[in-house]
């Protein structure tokens, strides 16, 4: 959603990029910067929310098993 | 390490791991791409190389770094506005009985308009600025985290504060130990809202 309104109204960030490159048809660009950002969310995902999610509910594992 | 169990050629099964299957998957769609990207032009798909030649050119640019951190900065901004509207929100809303009836129907509406919607109401009113993502995402995580979160107290006030007044718990204690881990939990199942404020 965030890309979304950077693509309409904003003149920075990954979503303005994506616009910019995609109204140059400079298809090499929008793949670099999709793959860029699902990067960069895998990382948040698994690397910090999901251990984080882990940390704060191990209180919940005895329960389920 | 976790297995997953494929029939063998003999019929005998034998474990695959995971990251092996993970590794196969990966290039299989990694040559899929290659393959589709020789058969069209450029301008439609190009090729793998040509897309991560570019990264690194982005990269050592420094152009790539700033954007995404840029675009992480306004997620975190709107998801954290969400966070300290939703959350009080949603524990009011849902330790009152009559203030949860009388606003329930305003979240199906919000939950139900678009982000696309929510855009085109950000650039009239902020117009080309930071507060334009900021604001849709906050609208679009607000209404999900007031409605996790509501569920908490909801589901834990009637049984155990009752239990726990009669066994003589003082208030915040109460809040503590039975309201505040069920709206912890309800909110989490909310938490992909930062990966889908990001992306989607």
């Amino acid at each position: 959603m965030s890309l979304v309104a950077e693509t309409l109204g904003a003149s920075s960030g990954v979503g303005y990029r994506l616009r910019q490159a995609s109204d140059l048809i400079q298809m090499d660009q929008v793949f670099a910067w999709t793959i860029a950002q699902v990067a960069m969310m895998l990382v948040i995902e698994i690397g910090l929310l999901q251990p984080l999610e882990r940390y704060l509910f191990r209180w919940r594992r005895d329960v389920r098993t | 390490m976790s297995v997953a169990t494929v029939a063998g050629a003999a019929g005998r099964p034998t474990r695959v791991p995971v990251i092996v299957q993970r590794l196969a998957l990966a290039l299989l769609l990694l040559g899929a791409w290659w393959l589709i990207s020789l058969a069209v032009p450029p301008y439609v798909l190009p090729q793998p190389e040509r897309v991560f030649a570019r990264l690194v050119q982005l990269t050592q640019s420094g152009d790539l770094p700033i954007n995404l951190l840029t675009t992480l900065g306004r997620v975190l901004a709107g998801f954290a506005l969400a966070v300290a509207i939703g959350v009080p929100g949603g524990i009011l809303l849902g330790s009152h009985r009559a203030l949860g009836t009388f606003f329930e129907p305003v979240l199906p509406v919000l939950n139900t308009v678009s982000s696309a919607i929510w855009a085109i109401f950000a650039i009239i009113w902020f117009g080309l600025s930071p507060m334009t993502p900021i604001f849709v995402v906050l609208m679009t995580a607000f209404p999900l985290i007031v409605t996790n979160v509501w569920q908490g107290p909801r589901r834990s006030t009637p049984t155990l504060w009752s239990l726990r007044r009669r066994c003589g718990s003082r208030a915040g204690r109460r809040w503590s130990r039975s309201t505040s881990p069920r709206s912890c939990r309800t909110f989490s199942q909310a938490r992909a809202s930062p990966s889908a404020s990001a992306g989607a």
